[in-house]
């Protein structure tokens, strides 16, 4: 039987795109605030709709909610919302239409979640691959640049060949277990893990989501579209898609492959131990802050997927959480780039943001704060993630990849020991413009969150623990 | 537990001061009086802490006293766990005392001075924190922690030419920090990271484990020390800085190696671990001999000055292979009075030079101008080179001869040493003392102001204190 | 009583430090003087309980780990020291309340008192650390007593050394015996087996101290300073100080006769430099610093000897000392203060009365030494007074006989000298006499030969100028400016010392750390950046290569889960 009330969320955001359509049509002055309201309140119902319905199922065994995917959906509205608040200021700020954006984030949010909640395997990857695919659409988002254009070209050519492929792994994992539920499918690939045409099916699906997140060797795509494309969009593909894919993967581990997982820890190792290294070196051989962060997402998810080779309740969780303390520090900085414009014109190159801190001390502070937060410094609340990943690598023997974490840390610092000169030691050379009080503003909730969180640590390592044992149950 | 928690005021105070600053209003016209007064303020009544702690502390009980833990993770378990005895209060204070004079040296210098009393205060209040650390986890946590307000102070007001040597004076240092946070890693894996430091010796590992820990334990320390030959990654920069608060707060540094030292290695280390204790000694000599050579033969008198606080840093250090529970108070009294000697001695320094600049001069005879200043930095200078003007010279004396009873051979050559720094700084003295070859004299040169003599001199009054009765503040 | 006396002098020395006064500093001197007379009277009328045995003592330090009591104390073995510091005090004073070339007299009235002060710590200590304190605050005070910062830079640099040897020294023993006692200085060097090395020490601290040949240079430098001065710098701070060291550490030489032997022949090579020193240099100044050398080396010489009858000498040696400088004095204040020898001769046709007072005075140590030549050991009495008397006919032969040197303008004002400067080689004089024991039986006999006698064979011997060769080295630019001993430590540790840290420097901080070492981790490091540009530089090429990589990888993996080689 069909729960209607079960898919409220998901109905209030399309909903809300409807009525973006109308607006857009009937309007003839539509502000670029009017659509980031509407995306906001639909997001908000959303959010909160999420909240009460949380264990309501639309249809079981092919669209069910619990206790886990209700705490995905829940970070990935946060997120999603932060970045569409502070997004608005740059489209007020250049007085374009912020139809496009809002309609795709939108749209790639009702993808990512729907897909969290999907048993049936062609719905989920559908989700997936589509809400991947429309990413092209927000990627040249207001910018004519052609070095943009022709990377995303690229990224698109490749995204559709991954998709392809993966939607023909999913196909093959369905002809050969007889059947779309992807309980169903567990079972059999359980029954068939060595069977090499599983093997390879499962491999590909996976692969899809390592190139979605842009994890080592399958990253290529995201220094160049993070750091090209508009401030906007960057900040929300750098934070709210990772969050989404993580879960997706933590999904598929749990709910599609719990009996052929442990056959990919070897390879997420390989894989993981590379990003470490792509992501510390590259972090040091760009001007681009945007490309640097790139870099650094990328370094992160390595560490990730270091502890989520095996899945295991603890290498979950402190995976998890450390994921989630990056992407929190992640959101903050680019909050801060919010700040960071001169001539109405926001600025990527390092050398631009010299002596920043002479000027705008606080973006300065908070910048540089949430760098040493990024690199694990007590008593930041990085610092916490690394204690929680570190120690479970150690627990595991595992101090290869210890070193190999840590060897990254010192060259990512580096890179960040770069940042750090130029926000403040080199001389002031640009004339910053004044920085909107709601960046302000969103900057101090989101320290004052990880204040919080840093002195009251509780809620982040032991209540989110609680939901996530529904996912390993 | 006690009624008043000392420890914590202790650490917060100076993170209230911060805020204080934060809140308190500086431009062009007070050109940062305020924001210095403030944050003198916050010292001064950190002291007052520090001495009512003192007056609750027994100096002849050993094991750490006023013992307070504050629970930061309940699952899995990390506290922060505050404790002291006589010697770590020795070491706040003289920290305090050190920033206080460094303060003092500051206040007629160009910087932005909110800033730079902003990170001074998160510098003092992290490395009270390492001071009062108890556990594992606590040191750590400030060990790591003090080095993000260092680089900046360092990067930004320090005026170090070669800005590389600083960012792999950062590197060296969080390598050093990195490899103490395996170690904390292992014993939370192993049991808890909240060990106690004093019960480090007891914590049973297997041998590899033993090995490795205590192997990190010492190469973590060593960091943050000046040890041959990394030793001149370190120079590099604090021989460079030219702002003599940021010069005492950057060579305060190796300070928390040694403290690391003193209380992670136990009275007596195992067998298996001797050879760690031999490679400690061959090191330190090295270093020793080796910088206070270049010390001799270097003209910078910034140079001579961060060799003589290595050279002494190294000379404590030593003091790890003595029976710590004796000689600890001997070692904090010795270092309190060094503390104040050397931040002292870089404050008029860098008084001199703001003289020499000012007026075009040569550093050479340039005390001939100062008559006043001069009778106060030879006092210094005296002091520093051992003279029983402090209570460096009694302490010391207790040092050497249980050093000269342990090993006759290190202490020899690491007497040589302190003779040699010794001498590099008398030739200094002599060098600015000696009349100029050319009359260049002006009668435009200003002395020391009176304020600021009646300042220096009473420093010079509390080290002249601690000789004739170095148990003045000390109950027991 | 004693360490009230102390106290009190002490305080009137601090407190005229701290309270100069630029005005009428002639009278405040005087002032000073008198009342440190008062302070010392009850001894100087020898009511006082000098000679008996009092003490007086402070815990200082009382911690577990060590115990210092400081103390005050007199007696008959310390009465000698004592009494030589209240003639070298009353001779300062006294010189520099009238002494026309000193500057700043009440400062250093006030310093003399303070050192004097110190001094009495020094004599009193029955503990090495009391003895160590005591001297290094000597030469702290001594220090600034030295106005010239050329005069300070030696003294400075062989001061600290000679000190911290002591420090080192003293608590090797401590550290051994865990005693501070001065009478465990016996002990340790029975039992420990560094006492070999301790002793080397103690001999290398003693003839710095002393001034010894080799050592001596930075009491040379006081030549640049007035004589009052330099007089106080010898008897009253280091020099004294290393002879009050070595009477008090005598023990540490049973055992080990080698270091006794060494300090004799340093002694002996003092005495001669000094004495050739004395003839050959041409400055007043110097002269009078190389005839306190010798007087130096004889006390050590007199200290090591053992003698009980030789240390109550003590006192009256410095005293002839300081007598017999203030007579070399008088000729350098009649003549404007012409510093050199050769620039005066024939002063005895306008200084008759100093010439008078000078060979009086010599005689008079002659006759206060002579009973003494009998006794055992009296060898050493024979040799000093020889030399004297052959030291100063050669400079009363120079300075009031043989041809006039000065010039014009020199000799037009040369006249005796104020009243004063006479003063205390009177009274000295008086004290010598006063204390001396008759030499032969008669009172016609003893005053016959030593006051027509003696002086006259000193002036006829001064007359016919017998060294009169040795002139010529006055002439000698290399003789005069001679430092022998200071090139010998530029060449023996100074320069290896430099040249050491220089090649060090050079091949460990630069060639090895920096050019080898951080080089190549900096082209570690920029070589991986530089490939990482390399491969990410194109997206299209990246990615492909990447995704075949990729590829590769998982296929590999699974290669190797399959059983792989």
């Amino acid at each position: 039987m069909l729960n209607w009330v079960a898919i409220f969320p998901e109905v209030s955001i399309v909903f809300m795109l409807i009525v973006s359509a109308f607006v857009l049509w009937l309007r003839e002055k539509a502000t670029p605030k009017t659509f980031f309201s509407l995306a906001k309140f639909g997001l908000i119902v959303a959010l909160v709709a999420t909240i009460i319905l949380y264990n309501q199922s639309f249809l079981d065994g092919v669209y069910e909610n619990f206790a886990y995917t209700t705490l995905f959906k829940i970070l990935i509205y946060l997120a999603a919302w932060v970045n569409m608040g502070l997004a608005v200021k740059y489209f007020l700020a250049f007085n374009v239409s912020s139809f496009r954006f809002y309609t795709f984030i939108l749209l790639s949010l009702l993808l990512l979640t729907m897909a969290l909640s999907c048993a049936n395997i062609g719905l989920l990857f559908g989700c997936v691959e589509v809400g991947f695919l429309l990413n092209y659409g927000l990627i040249l988002t207001d910018n004519d640049d052609e070095n943009l254009a022709q990377s995303a070209k690229i990224w698109l050519a490749f995204s559709l060949i991954v998709s392809v492929i993966t939607l023909l792994a999913v196909v093959g994992l369905v002809y050969l277990a007889h059947s779309w539920a992807v309980s169903d499918i567990a079972a059999f690939i359980t029954a068939s893990a060595s069977d090499w045409k599983v093997y390879g099916c499962c491999a590909v699906i996976l692969i899809s989501i390592l190139f979605k997140l842009g994890v080592a060797p399958f990253h290529f795509w995201a220094p160049d579209i993070l750091g090209l494309t508009i401030l906007p969009v960057s900040g929300y593909l750098a934070i709210v898609p990772v969050l989404a894919y993580a879960a997706v993967w933590l999904k598929i581990a749990a709910e599609l492959m719990p009996g052929i997982y442990g056959d990919f820890s070897l390879l997420l190792s390989v894989f993981a131990l590379f990003s470490v290294v792509v992501g510390s070196i590259g972090a040091n051989t760009e001007l681009n802050m945007r490309k640097i962060l790139a870099y650094v997402r990328i370094f992160v998810l390595g560490i990730v997927f270091l502890m989520w080779k095996n899945f295991q309740l603890e290498t979950v969780f402190s995976g998890f959480i450390f994921l989630l303390i990056c992407m929190i520090t992640l959101l903050g900085i680019y909050a801060v780039f919010y700040g960071l414009k001169e001539k109405g014109v926001y600025l990527v190159n390092l050398l631009s943001v010299s002596g920043v801190s002479e000027s705008k001390p606080f973006l300065g502070a908070a910048f540089v704060f949430f760098l040493f937060s990024l690199l694990g410094f007590p008593p930041s609340l990085g610092f916490l993630g690394l204690l929680s990943i570190v120690h479970d690598l150690v627990n595991e023997q595992n101090f290869v990849a210890v070193a190999l974490i840590l060897v990254g840390v010192v060259i990512l610092s580096a890179a960040f020991l770069k940042v750090i000169k130029s926000v403040y030691f080199d001389k002031k050379t640009t004339h910053f413009d004044r920085v909107d009080k709601g960046i302000y503003w969103m900057l101090f909730w989101i320290l004052a969150v990880i204040v919080i969180l840093m002195l009251n640590p509780k809620y982040l390592m032991n209540d989110i623990e609680v939901l996530l044992r529904a996912l390993m149950q | 537990m006690n009624s008043v928690p000392y420890l914590l005021i202790m650490f917060l105070l100076p993170l209230g001061g911060v805020l204080m600053l934060l809140l308190a209003q500086d431009d062009e016209k007070s050109k940062g009086r305020n924001a210095l007064s403030v944050a003198m303020l916050t010292v001064w009544a950190s002291l007052v802490f520090i001495v009512l702690a003192l007056s609750h502390v027994d100096s002849t009980y050993n094991h750490l006293q006023l013992v307070e833990q504050y629970v930061w993770l309940e699952n899995p378990k990390i506290t922060l766990t505050f404790g002291v005895d006589a010697f770590s209060l020795l070491l706040i204070l003289s920290v305090n005392v050190a920033a206080l004079i460094g303060m003092w040296g500051v206040r007629h210098f160009s910087v932005k001075m909110k800033s730079c009393m902003i990170l001074t205060l998160l510098f003092l209040s992290m490395i009270t924190g390492l001071f009062l650390a108890a556990d594992v986890m606590s040191f750590f946590i400030f060990f790591a922690a003090l080095l993000f307000p260092l680089f900046l102070l360092i990067g930004l007001f320090g005026d170090v030419k070669r800005q590389i040597a600083l960012f792999r004076f950062m590197f060296y240092s969080i390598c050093g920090a990195l490899i103490f946070f395996v170690v904390l890693v292992v014993l939370y894996n192993h049991d808890t990271a909240n060990v106690m430091l004093n019960k480090m010796a007891d914590f049973k590992l297997g041998p590899k484990g033993e090995f490795f820990v205590w192997a990190a334990i010492f190469v973590a320390l060593l960091s943050r020390i000046p040890i041959w030959p990394f030793h001149s990654w370190i120079a590099a920069v604090h021989s460079s800085i030219k702002n003599p608060l940021v010069f005492v707060l950057a060579n305060m540094t190796p300070l928390t190696g040694i403290y690391g030292l003193m209380r992670f290695v136990p009275e007596g280390l195992p067998d298996s671990l001797l050879f760690l204790s031999t490679g400690l000694e061959v090191i330190a000599v090295i270093t020793m001999l080796f910088i206070a050579l270049i010390a001799f033969i270097n003209m910078d008198f910034q140079y001579k000055i961060f060799s003589f606080m290595t050279v002494y840093y190294i000379f404590f250090m030593l003091g790890v292979f003595l029976p710590t529970s004796q000689y600890m108070l001997n070692i904090g009294f010795s270092l309190f009075a060094f503390m104040i000697i050397f931040s002292s001695i870089e404050v008029l320094v860098a008084y001199q030079e703001q003289i020499r600049h000012d007026n075009k001069l040569l550093s050479e005879g340039i005390l001939t101008l100062l008559p006043k200043l001069s009778v106060i930095f030879t006092f210094m200078i005296l002091a520093a080179v051992g003279m029983p003007l402090s209570a460096m010279f009694v302490n010391n004396f207790v040092l050497i001869a249980a050093l000269l009873a342990y090993s006759f051979g290190t202490t020899v050559c690491a007497i040589a040493a302190l003779m040699l720094v010794a001498s590099a700084l008398l030739v200094e003295l002599y060098r600015r003392k000696k009349m100029p070859k050319l009359d260049f004299v002006t009668d435009d040169v200003e002395d020391i102001s009176s304020k600021d003599f009646v300042f220096v001199s009473l420093t010079a009054v509390v080290l002249l204190l601690s000789l004739v009765n170095p148990l003045w503040f000390i109950r027991g | 009583m004693f360490a009230l006396t102390v106290l009190k002098i002490g305080v009137l020395g601090l407190l005229t430090e701290i309270f100069q006064k630029n005005r009428m500093v002639r009278s405040w001197s005087w002032f000073l003087f008198a009342a440190v007379v008062l302070c010392l009277l009850p001894w100087l009328s020898g009511q006082g309980d000098l000679f008996k045995k009092s003490l007086w003592f402070f815990n200082w330090v009382d911690t577990s780990v060590i115990k210092i009591d400081i103390a005050l104390r007199t007696g008959p073995e310390y009465a000698p020291f004592i009494w030589t510091q209240i003639i070298v005090l009353m001779f300062a004073l006294s010189y520099n309340a009238f002494f026309s070339f000193e500057k700043m007299r009440l400062r250093y009235a006030g310093l003399y008192t303070l050192i004097f002060a110190a001094m009495m710590f020094v004599i009193s200590a029955f503990n090495i650390m009391q003895l160590l304190i005591a001297i290094c605050f000597v030469d702290i005070l001594g220090f600034y007593l030295l106005q010239d910062i050329g005069v300070k830079r030696h003294y400075m640099f062989f001061n600290f050394f000679a000190d911290f040897l002591l420090m080192v020294l003293f608590a090797l023993i401590w550290g051994w015996e865990r005693n501070l006692d001065i009478s465990a200085l016996s002990a340790f060097v029975k039992h420990s087996s560094f006492a070999g090395y301790a002793v080397g020490l103690f001999v290398i601290s003693v003839c710095i101290k002393c001034g010894m040949a080799f050592f001596h240079n930075y009491l040379l430098d006081m030549k640049s300073i007035s004589f009052v001065r330099g007089g106080f710098m010898m008897f009253a701070t280091t020099p004294f100080t290393g002879l009050v060291l070595l009477y008090r550490c005598t023990n540490l030489f049973s055992g080990f006769e080698w270091a006794k032997y060494a300090l004799e022949v340093m002694l002996g090579l003092s005495a001669l430099w000094a004495i050739f020193a004395f003839v050959l240099i041409d400055a007043f100044k110097a002269k009078i610093l190389y005839l306190h050398m010798l007087m130096i080396s004889f006390l050590a010489a007199m200290i090591l000897m053992n003698k009980t009858e030789f240390l109550a000498l003590l006192p009256f040696v410095v005293m002839m000392a300081c007598m017999l400088s203030g007579v070399m004095i008088l000729p350098l204040v009649a003549a404007a203060n012409e510093p050199l020898v050769s620039k005066t001769g024939g002063l005895v046709q306008l200084m008759k009365f100093s010439l008078g007072v000078s060979v009086l005075s010599l005689s008079g140590c002659l006759y206060f030494f002579s009973p003494y030549l009998k006794n055992d050991g009296a060898w050493l009495i024979w040799l000093l007074l020889v030399v004297l008397v052959v030291l100063f006919i050669h400079f009363f032969a120079q300075v009031y006989f043989g041809d006039v040197h000065a010039d014009e303008r020199v000799m037009a004002v040369v006249k005796n000298p104020n009243v004063l400067y006479f003063g205390f080689i009177l009274a000295s004089w008086a004290v010598l006499l006063f204390h001396a024991k008759p030499v032969f039986n008669t009172e016609f006999l003893n005053w016959g030969i030593f006051v027509l006698v003696v002086p006259s064979f000193i002036l006829f011997a001064a007359k016919l100028r017998p060294l009169r060769f040795c002139d010529k080295a006055y002439a000698c630019e290399n003789v005069q400016t001679a430092a022998p001993a200071l090139k010998l430590f530029d060449v023996c540790f100074i320069l290896p010392i430099k040249t050491l840290g220089r090649v060090l420097w050079l091949t460990i901080d630069f060639l090895l750390i920096e050019r080898f070492l951080v080089a190549f981790i900096r082209q570690t490091i920029y070589s991986m950046i530089r490939f990482s540009r390399w491969a990410h530089h194109n997206i299209k090429y990246a990615g492909t290569v990447f995704m075949i990589v990729g590829v590769v990888l998982v296929w590999f993996v699974y290669w190797l889960q399959k059983g792989g080689f």
